[in-house]
């Protein structure tokens, strides 16, 4: 059972918390409006963000899902996971590109498997730019990849 | 004619070919034929900035003009065209946009920019650099002994260094040349000089 003297405290906590919440909160809108403050956007930037990326994560149209995709990269979000589901859903082959772009960039050995998974399934570019990316990324892995899927020599040997 | 609408058949490898072209020359022409020999591309695409975002145009040499000269050089030859994306763009001339306005149209081309080793190195002062670098591949026209800077180590997957000839003229040169009334023959398609004279093209004193 709480004591009658805690309630009182919790409840001019309370009070006084949501007293100074609400005088300074429109101070700080009227302040941001006026443009004589920018601290609300400290607060907001990163809602804005996400609910942006997410938009275009999520867009009917590839190419905002592809400036989706190189925004995690760039705010260093990367779901391996979801990229790898994602490779899967997409359709065009930019978008594609872009995945294994940046899944080349932070995955370690999962990313092999993945491409173990896919290779086979994949369009030629694509599995061109898988090549490129083991022999890039993962040197040491690149002659048991390429026996495994039976890789063209001539992709292994140019650019 | 080789105009392009920059739509339609898929699974395309396409250079884009970026630039002011002020005016294009000899240079341009060769580097682009060896290339697209070397890295298989079905064509390349010129497309002329309307205003360059990185450096001042000299001259005042209006987009038009140096569209129409680009026009004029590669007429007759099906794997080049030249593309009005970036003139008829209200927008600057940001690499970023042009990229994404040909993907919005072509998911499926496999797009490689073509670039100069110096152009390059400073890639990392253009707008949104990161995303175009995931985005396309770039082939570098390098000289011996050009070194990449080291930031670009992670991305070398898809940088590509083109076995290039290194042709000793510029558009400068050409400019220059024109101001002192010296001839420009050889230097650039016949029908591009001729379309410098008709118009006037670079006589003016800097």
């Amino acid at each position: 059972m709480i004591s009658k003297q805690k309630f009182i405290r919790i409840a001019f906590i309370v009070c006084t918390s949501m007293a100074a919440g609400f005088i300074l909160g429109k101070l700080l809108v009227a302040k941001t409006v006026s443009g004589s403050t920018a601290i609300s956007f400290f607060i907001t930037q990163p809602l804005y963000m996400y609910s942006a990326i997410n938009n275009k994560l999520y867009s009917n149209n590839p190419v905002e899902r592809l400036t989706g995709y190189c925004a995690l990269y760039e705010l260093h979000i990367i779901d391996q996971p979801f990229l790898f589901e994602r490779y899967k859903q997409e359709e065009n082959i930019a978008s594609k590109r872009v995945i294994l772009n940046i899944l080349a960039l932070y995955s370690g050995k999962e990313l092999l498997h993945f491409f173990d998974e896919v290779y086979d399934l994949s369009d030629k570019t694509l599995k061109k730019q898988m090549v490129k990316i083991v022999k890039h990324h993962y040197p040491e892995k690149l002659d048991s990849f390429a026996q495994k899927h039976k890789v063209d020599a001539q992709w292994i040997h140019t650019d | 004619m080789n105009q392009i609408r920059l739509e339609g058949e898929a699974h395309l490898k396409v250079g884009i070919f970026g630039g002011t072209f002020n005016p294009v020359h000899i240079g341009h022409l060769i580097n682009a034929q060896f290339i697209r020999e070397e890295f298989n591309l079905d064509f390349i695409v010129f497309i002329p900035t309307k205003y360059p975002v990185h450096k001042e145009l000299e001259d005042n040499v209006s987009a038009e003009h140096r569209y129409q000269m680009i026009r004029l050089a590669i007429e007759g030859v099906d794997y080049f065209k030249v593309s009005r994306l970036e003139i008829d763009r209200e927008k600057p001339s940001y690499t970023i946009y042009t990229v994404e306005e040909i993907l919005q149209k072509n998911p499926d081309w496999e797009l490689f920019f073509i670039i100069g080793y110096d152009a390059f190195n400073e890639i990392n002062t253009w707008k949104e650099w990161k995303r175009l670098l995931m985005t396309i591949d770039f082939i570098i026209m390098k000289r011996p002994g050009d070194v990449l800077h080291k930031r670009f180590n992670k991305y070398m997957s898809r940088i590509h260094c083109a076995k290039n000839p290194v042709i000793e003229v510029s558009s400068s040169i050409i400019r220059d040349r024109v101001r002192n009334g010296k001839s420009i023959k050889y230097l650039l398609p016949g029908r591009v000089e001729q379309y410098i004279y008709k118009h006037g093209l670079y006589k003016s004193e800097r």
